[in-house]
């Protein structure tokens, strides 16, 4: 039975090598491509076509914007060993066909395998669209110029409930 | 696109990864986890009809073994771990777990018969 995650299970998440301050992406394909190209690079999958090809038909099955500048694109493949969840960030936005039509500045990647002892993968999806409904939030992420302020930003955020 | 002939056994492999990655995913849309989280899941169509074209691009025994397999265990390919199987948990043959490493070919597990594929240590 999954149970909700803890904020600080949820900061312990994020990782300085899987964040990106600024992505380079101009468009939704180049987003999923960035990230792939960010897990190989910290080895931690062994096959780029393989974990791009699930998260472009993930995107296929529907848009994983789910509104307010905010996107997780995610999904589960046999090349993850564990689960991974990456942040990139994106100044001036771009289309990732959001719900709401409005450009996306906020990426969280998350893949994991098919079954993951501490079954993390449902409670982290779910936390992320939650904690990121609040726009001081989603401001303080945006303006953080590095990792470290982006952690306190989420901090900041579980010391405020 | 080669034909299922022409694929190396490599590729193949790769290609039964795919397929149940594909596979899991349009399983998972079914249980609408995901949409109760927020996400519009509107595309299974799509996935269905991607899923009958990458199958179009395996052989006919390799799909079918394929198929048993995910009948009888809901995942048909699995990782290996320091020369176990992470299906069944059973040790492999040291040469068996030799040739998965070079992902030289489609190999099974001797004891669930499992398709193997390693992730690296």
């Amino acid at each position: 039975m999954e149970r909700p995650m803890t904020d600080q299970e949820f900061v312990d998440l994020f990782k300085e090598e899987l964040y990106i301050a600024d992505l380079k992406a101009r468009n939704k394909q180049e987003v999923l491509e960035e990230f792939a190209d960010l897990l190989i690079r910290a080895g931690k999958i062994s096959n780029r076509a393989i974990v791009l090809e699930m998260l472009t038909r993930r995107e296929r099955l529907g848009s994983t914007a789910v509104g307010k500048g905010l996107a997780i694109p995610h999904g589960r493949t046999l090349m993850a060993r564990e689960m991974i969840v990456a942040f990139g960030r994106c100044r001036n936005g771009l289309d990732f066909d959001a719900p709401d039509r409005k450009p996306v500045h906020l990426f969280f990647l998350i893949i994991a395998p098919y079954q993951e002892r501490q079954q993390r993968y449902l409670p982290a999806l779910g936390k992320i669209a939650e904690c990121f409904q609040k726009k001081k939030l989603r401001d303080e992420v945006l303006k953080a110029e590095h990792f470290e302020e982006f952690i306190n930003a989420l901090c900041s955020r579980a010391d405020s409930q | 696109m080669p034909s299922a002939q022409e694929r190396t056994p490599s590729e193949m492999l790769h290609l039964l990864v795919e397929l149940q990655d594909l596979d899991l995913m349009i399983r998972e849309a079914a249980v609408q986890e995901e949409k109760n989280l927020g996400f519009e899941i509107e595309g299974v169509s799509r996935l269905q009809e991607a899923r009958r074209k990458l199958a179009d691009t395996l052989s006919p025994e390799v799909l079918r073994r394929y198929e048993r397999l995910m009948e009888r265990y809901d995942r048909a390919v699995v990782p290996t771990h320091k020369g176990t199987c992470l299906g069944c948990f059973m040790s492999l043959p040291t040469a068996v777990a030799q040739t998965v490493k070079r992902h030289e070919g489609i190999k099974v597990c001797e004891s669930c018969g499992r398709i193997l594929y390693w992730l690296g240590e």
